[in-house]
């Protein structure tokens, strides 16, 4: 009687705070989770499955994010290459080939159409994702997914939709569908198991 | 027919006839007509260019005061209504639908424009290479750069001729549309199908972006949005209409006061209005003359003709002042003819020498101003005294002979006092040396305001003036093309070296025959390029068939018939070869704009080392400048012959040297004053001075010759200061008047005419005779 007591009592202590913080899942507090996120950086895997492709190509790396407007990819496999947005700047540099590129986010909307949605999310700017989408949210506090259905009409030409997946204000999954038919899934692992 | 109706007959006939030569004759307003004549081939490239180049058919839109996202909504709806319209060749705003055109040109053509198609380009193992660096690009996060052209374009060609094109400076984007950093101004650039001289076309043009704008900003909701336009035309334009309005405000009230000084000394309508007669007719006789000498006038040559034969007003008013009471004309005449004639023959002399002073709006301006004085002078002599008016003796004749000073000196020592002046005025111009602005930007009558709003919008599209600029010539087209290809080597290790910051040329968007076939070449025949296509699909990541495209669009442009320059019509490729691709002399000539020149030596040396021969480096700044000085040197120089005829005309007429002293005094006097006062005030003199200086010698030789004649009595002696005085009361006035111009080539020539004026009266005192 005694341990059911306490089990109980645990489990009430242990489930009630996580139920207290566990606001109902609406866009407002979970971009306030999200934007309480701060700088930080994730690993990613990454598969592309593509019309053009015998076989889907993957990729792994980290990601990382500061507020307000930089993100960084940092593909490490299969080769080093690493793609930099600050505000509208892009730098993409293939250490292999020893090349890099320099673009203006607004000029390319192939590539804006999944910046801006990654970007706006980790950023928590609801405004932000609503200039570039139409935004959808589904699924529960400790499972969300975020539609993301481009608006602009030269994005909405390339890109179909973004769908952003996580729990709490983590991020976990995002998935790119391309118009073409091609399709990305990027998974996210924290590096340090950090809360 | 009597004696009397014959020279009015006469004149109404040639009147007549020069109103129906007038009628029948092109005005026109091209501004350019004020750009010297060049002398180096290079120059007058620069000329033609300045006249009508593409550069002279930009035009350069802003829209501002309006939220950021408001501004690309109008900007892309202006855009859309100037479309397709006759009057513009092309519109741009930066949105990717109008950019569609020159992306479908470049990659359409890609196999000809590609600098990366040499031999073995397109071998199997030239293809496996491509295949896998395709891959790792489709992989890579820029991926969806790559996607769309991979399948037609596996070896990247498309993306190869983009890359040259991305070293140009281009406009930030905001939402698709063109628009400044700090998202204030939207931009447009626009080319209009109408040359830049042009004004009557370029003003129509200016109203219909105005027109399109204010429905565009109801079509978006953004009433308080403005509309900035600038360009060369909209200067020329602006320009026209500031003269214009000057011009039209400025000489009404100089009109009224002079008709009210007339009324007032003359106390009779029929004197007022005879005395607008002789510059009347002058002024129809100067448009006919030079309508039939150019076949067309120029607005300009009008505007200032008239003020240049202003002095024609003078002629009827030394007529009227001279008549005592009840004296008969003739014998009015008799007395200041003499006198009036040489005055005329000075002031045509010195005119005259515009006529060969090489700017054809100049040489329009000296033709006019001599046929009109001498038309003015003939009536004054043979129409004016036949016309019978009620000959009061002028109010205000001793008052005004009182008030001009009588020197008590003798003659030589007042000669010396001049002499001195003009010496001490001489050391002035010394010391404010250099006396000349040769700044061609200088002759641009636009206010300070607008030469800011057009570097700002030219600096937001990254379209900075081009100074240096590498020229290459050929007997044709093609020819000129090669050599802008063999002249870009040289320029690349220039770049290399970070001796310059990049260049353009003509030959990236319409490469010579020579270089299309060579590229041409690099495609294989069908079957071998499926073959190897294959083998090195097999190998890669791709699926088989993917590049059917390819295969597709080899062969295609393995028979594509060569590109040609009409196909570059409506992109942004073609206005560039429209601006870098140009005919002058019979010539073709390929302009190659050089940008961040850090070392101008080092281009210079390189380009005529490895450069093909006959290759130029231009540095338009300094080459516009020195066009300026060597116009002015020119003109000095007809000047100065101008200056030997009047001495010449002085001699054969007086035939005393100490006479010739005693009227050129103070007419170099005067000169010397108002040049020395306008430097002095930190004024460099320009072309427009010395046509005021021009007008001074004029009026001024009128003055002195008037005051060197030996009077038969002291009526007389009176009389003659009298007219004097008030023919330079007038003309100081009027031209004062035109120093309060905000046009900056009027108020030039306004306030040197006036001072010239005033200083040639006052120091033609010095020099009369009759003492009492």
């Amino acid at each position: 009687m005694r341990a059911v007591a306490i089990g109980v009592v645990l489990a009430v202590l242990a489930a009630s705070p996580a139920r207290a913080a566990d606001p109902p899942l609406a866009l407002a507090p979970l971009m306030a989770a999200l934007a309480a996120n701060g700088p930080g950086t994730v690993r990613f895997a990454e598969t592309k499955t593509s019309v053009l492709l015998k076989a889907p190509a993957e990729s792994s790396g980290t990601l990382t994010y500061a507020a307000p407007s930089r993100l960084e990819k940092h593909t490490l496999a299969p080769r080093d290459e690493r793609f930099a947005v600050d505000g509208d700047a892009v730098v993409i540099e293939n250490a292999a080939r020893q090349s890099r590129i320099e673009l203006r986010l607004s000029e390319y909307p192939a590539i804006r159409a999944f910046v801006e949605s990654i970007r706006g999310t980790l950023a928590g700017d609801l405004a932000a994702l609503r200039r570039y989408y139409r935004v959808d949210l589904e699924g529960t506090w400790s499972d969300w997914r975020l539609h993301l259905l481009p608006s602009d009409p030269q994005m909405a030409e390339l890109v179909q939709k973004v769908l952003i997946g996580g729990a709490g204000g983590e991020v976990r999954r995002i998935e790119i569908f391309e118009a073409s038919g091609d399709r990305s899934v990027m998974t996210i692992t924290k590096p340090k198991d950090r809360g | 027919m009597s004696a009397r109706r014959g020279p009015l007959l006469a004149w109404l006939a040639f009147v007549a006839a020069c109103a129906i030569v007038a009628a029948h004759a092109r005005f026109t307003a091209d501004m350019s007509a004020f750009l010297p004549e060049a002398a180096t081939p290079a120059q007058r490239l620069l000329v033609g260019e300045l006249r009508e180049g593409v550069a002279s058919r930009l035009l350069l839109v802003g829209i501002e005061d309006a939220e950021p996202d408001k501004l690309a909504a109008l900007s892309r709806a202006l855009a859309k209504r100037l479309q397709g319209r006759a009057e513009f060749v092309y519109v741009a705003n930066g949105d990717a639908a109008l950019a569609g055109a020159d992306r479908d040109f470049l990659f359409s053509h890609r196999y000809v424009l590609s600098p990366g198609m040499t031999p073995g380009h397109f071998d199997r193992g030239s293809l496996a290479a491509a295949l896998e660096r395709g891959y790792e690009a489709f992989a890579s996060p820029a991926g969806a750069l790559v996607r769309r052209y991979l399948p037609a374009d596996p070896t990247g060609e498309f993306l190869r001729v983009l890359a040259g094109l991305e070293g140009e400076a281009r406009p930030p984007t905001y939402l698709g549309v063109w628009m400044s950093g700090d998202r204030r101004t939207a931009l447009l650039l626009l080319q209009t199908a109408a040359p830049g001289f042009d004004l009557d076309a370029q003003q129509a043009n200016l109203a219909l972006v105005q027109d399109a704008f204010i429905a565009a900003r109801d079509e978006v909701g953004a009433s308080v949005a403005s509309l900035e336009r600038s360009g060369p035309a909209v200067f020329a334009v602006r320009s026209r209409e500031a003269i214009r309005g000057d011009v039209r405000r400025l000489s009404t009230i100089a009109t009224v006061i002079v008709a009210g000084m007339l009324l007032l000394a003359f106390r009779s309508i029929a004197v007022l209005g005879l005395a607008f007669v002789p510059v009347a007719t002058g002024a129809f006789a100067g448009v006919a003359a030079v309508a039939l000498g150019f076949g067309y006038v120029h607005g300009i040559t009008l505007g200032f003709g008239v003020v240049l034969i202003g002095e024609a007003i003078d002629y009827a008013i030394y007529f009227y002042a001279q008549r005592s009471g009840g004296e008969p004309a003739a014998a009015s005449f008799a007395r200041i003819w003499p006198t009036l004639r040489l005055g005329l023959a000075v002031s045509v002399a010195s005119y005259s020498a515009m006529i060969f002073a090489g700017f054809p709006g100049l040489a329009q301006l000296g033709l006019f101003a001599v046929v009109g004085l001498a038309a003015a002078a003939a009536v004054t002599r043979w129409v004016l005294p036949g016309i019978p008016v009620r000959a009061a003796a002028p109010a205000g004749v001793d008052f005004v002979a009182r008030l001009v000073p009588r020197w008590r000196w003798p003659l030589k020592r007042r000669l010396a006092a001049l002499g001195i002046l003009t010496a001490l005025c001489a050391v002035v111009i010394w010391f404010e040396r250099p006396i000349w602005d040769d700044d061609l930007g200088r002759l641009n009558p636009v206010g300070a305001a607008e030469q800011a709003l057009d570097k700002r919008l030219r600096d937001a599209l990254g379209a900075p003036d081009a100074r240096w600029l590498v020229v290459v010539s050929g007997a044709t087209e093609d020819a000129a093309l090669e050599a802008a290809e063999a002249v870009a080597r040289p320029l690349a290790a220039l770049v290399e070296a970070k001796a310059i910051g990049g260049y353009d040329s003509p030959a990236v968007y319409l490469p010579s025959a020579r270089t299309q076939a060579a590229r041409r070449a690099a495609l294989p025949d069908d079957a071998t390029l499926r073959a190897d296509l294959a083998a090195a699909v097999a190998a890669s990541p791709f699926k088989p068939d993917l590049f059917e495209p390819f295969a597709r669009d080899v062969a295609a442009a393995r028979v594509a018939p060569p590109l040609e320059r009409s196909r570059l019509a409506g992109t942004a490729f073609g206005l560039k070869t429209d601006a870098l691709l140009v005919r002058r002399d019979g010539r073709w000539h390929a302009l190659l704009p050089v940008r961040g020149v850090a070392d101008p030596a080092a281009l210079a040396a390189r380009i005529a080392a490895d450069g093909p021969a006959g290759a130029a480096v231009l540095d338009i700044r300094a080459e516009s400048t020195r066009l300026l000085a060597s116009y002015r040197e020119r003109a000095l120089v007809l000047w100065g012959v101008g200056l030997a005829i009047i001495v010449a005309l002085l001699a054969i007429h007086l035939r005393s040297a100490l006479r010739v002293a005693q009227v050129l005094a103070p007419i170099a006097g005067a000169v010397a004053v108002a040049a020395a006062t306008l430097l002095a005030a930190g004024t460099k003199l320009t072309l427009f001075h010395l046509v005021a200086l021009l007008l001074v010698v004029g009026v001024g030789s009128n003055y002195a010759l008037f005051f060197e004649r030996e009077p038969s009595d002291e009526d007389e002696r009176r009389h003659t200061v009298f007219a004097v005085a008030f023919c330079a009361a007038t003309t100081t006035l009027a031209f004062g008047l035109l120093a309060w111009s905000q046009v900056p080539v009027l108020k030039m020539i306004g306030g040197t005419a006036a001072i010239g004026a005033a200083v040639g009266l006052g120091l033609a005192t010095l020099i009369a005779r009759g003492r009492g």
